[in-house]
């Protein structure tokens, strides 16, 4: 009798056991991250420029070429710039992304322009702040320049 | 410090020779050397240029033999675009044949191995520069053989590349330093160690080529340079004035100012009125006695041009404070400074 109980016992304990386990067990549904939209909107200066991979900063005099003093302003599909210096485009325009999400280059017309000028564009996050880099030429082809720009706040 | 080892050998420097002995006979491939150069000193401005390198290779290798492509690649200046206009051949005791230019596509050995996947012009850039030349407007121009070579072991070769270079497209009259390297397809620019490269590397002569067009210097200090070499208005650039090689004692420092006399347009404008000694055309000295002096500006600034208005030359002296000049070869007479990019 006393066999029976201990038998009654261990068959519970396994039944409570299963339910147990069954029951910590459901289905994780997982929701597709959306990749968001790379949103310019805002104005951008300049913290970091190089011509042919040499550091531009180190070269020029910044109380003559004012580098912080030259914004690139995105808003609703316009670009303004201030304080203009060489650059992909000169004049003031429109811009758009090859993709909206995941964006390759830009593209910017000037305003009365025939043909829009594309750069190469990468958008990282470095130490916690959006970097607006850009990779142009606004002279001989052969010279490459590279703008790093973040948001003015 | 004591080692916890105490492992006799007999015979134990016998055994260390024999060790390196057998690395070297089994990690060592190709001793190549440029043994003799025929390479003209003077040249005309559009026509060919012939060139020869003479070459010793001596084989090593394990595993052989390997198929490999012999490889050349020599200094010239961008302007020539030697790529287009050079044809190329080789001769040696494995064989003849023509050689083509090196896609940029395929990559230098090296370059694999330690991940920065080069082609082989940028490969060569990047390990010899511009050779004995101070102007970077150079480029390594390479070719390889179209064929490839069965290469033996234990073997010495000998040959020639033969180049015939159209010279000068551009018109310029050029002054510069040629160097050439030879090495095959299978090692690339590596090196075995650090006194064994796995090519032959020789500086050429000094080479001037005579045009009809600007006097293009790539090899000689100078009074004042600019960079980047080929620019527009709307790139900065950055002037250099070398102080000592002022040697008329023309003008005298600290202050050394840009002096542009004359800017020409693409309009046929003479536009005058920048040579001030102000801030804007203050150069400022690189390090504390190196007698380089140095300014960075944007021409379409500096020139105040109007949209619409393209410069294409600007006359200038180097002034001091006193407003005294030097020029072009330490005289008065001005420098001059071309916008355009070929």
């Amino acid at each position: 009798m006393k066999k029976l109980n201990n038998f009654n016992k261990l068959n519970f304990l396994l039944i409570v056991l299963a339910i147990l386990v069954w029951s910590s067990c459901k289905t994780d549904k997982i929701t597709p991250i959306t990749e968001p939209v790379k949103d310019l909107t805002g104005t951008w200066k300049v913290v970091k420029a190089s011509r042919n991979g040499a550091d531009l900063f180190s070269l020029v005099d910044t109380t003559v070429i004012k580098f912080n003093s030259f914004t690139i302003k995105f808003n609703g599909g316009n670009y303004t710039l201030s304080n203009p210096l060489p650059f992909i485009v000169s004049q003031n325009g429109t811009y758009s992304l090859d993709n909206p999400q995941f964006p390759f280059s830009i593209k910017f017309t000037e305003t009365g322009a025939s043909a829009p000028v594309s750069t190469a564009f990468t958008y990282p996050i470095v130490n916690g702040v959006r970097v607006l880099t850009l990779v142009f030429s606004p002279g001989c082809p052969q010279n490459s320049y590279s703008y790093s720009l973040v948001k003015v706040n | 410090m004591r080692s916890y080892f105490n492992i006799k050998i007999k015979g134990k420097n016998l055994w260390k020779v024999c060790a390196l002995f057998a690395l070297a006979v089994f990690l060592v491939c190709c001793s190549i050397v440029i043994s003799q150069l025929d390479q003209p000193t003077t040249g005309i401005a559009g026509q060919v240029l012939p060139i020869t390198a003479h070459c010793t290779v001596k084989t090593n290798i394990l595993n052989s033999p390997i198929l490999a492509n012999y490889i050349i690649g020599f200094l010239m200046p961008k302007g020539w675009n030697a790529g287009a206009n050079t044809t190329a051949t080789y001769t040696s005791t494995l064989g003849n044949g023509n050689m083509v230019e090196m896609p940029p596509s395929i990559l230098e050995t090296e370059s694999i191995n330690n991940g920065t996947n080069l082609s082989y012009s940028a490969a060569m850039l990047k390990k010899f520069g511009i050779g004995q030349n101070l102007v970077a407007d150079m480029e390594w121009v390479v070719f390889r053989s179209t064929q490839q070579i069965s290469i033996p072991n234990v073997v010495t070769i000998t040959g020639e590349i033969d180049l015939k270079i159209t010279a000068g497209i551009d018109g310029n009259t050029t002054i510069f330093k040629p160097a050439y390297v030879i090495c095959e397809s299978v090692d690339g620019i590596s090196h075995f160690n650090a006194t064994t490269p796995d090519y032959g590397y020789l500086n050429g002569p000094r080479l001037t080529v005579t045009g009809t067009g600007d006097i293009v210097d790539l090899c000689d200090p100078l009074l004042t340079s600019l960079d980047p070499p080929k620019s527009l208005d709307n790139d900065f650039l950055t002037l250099t004035y070398n102080e000592k090689l002022d040697t008329a004692n023309k003008v005298k420092g600290p202050n050394f100012y840009l002096c542009v006399d004359t800017v020409l347009t693409s309009d046929n404008k003479v536009l005058t009125g920048f040579c001030t000694q102000s801030p804007k055309s203050l150069l400022t000295q690189t390090t504390s006695n190196s007698g380089l002096y140095k300014i960075t500006f944007w021409p379409r600034s500096f020139f105040s041009l109007p949209a619409g208005e393209t410069a294409t030359e600007m006359i200038y002296h180097i002034i001091d404070a006193n407003g005294n000049k030097v020029g072009f070869a330490d005289t008065d007479e001005a420098f001059t400074y071309k916008f355009k990019c070929n």
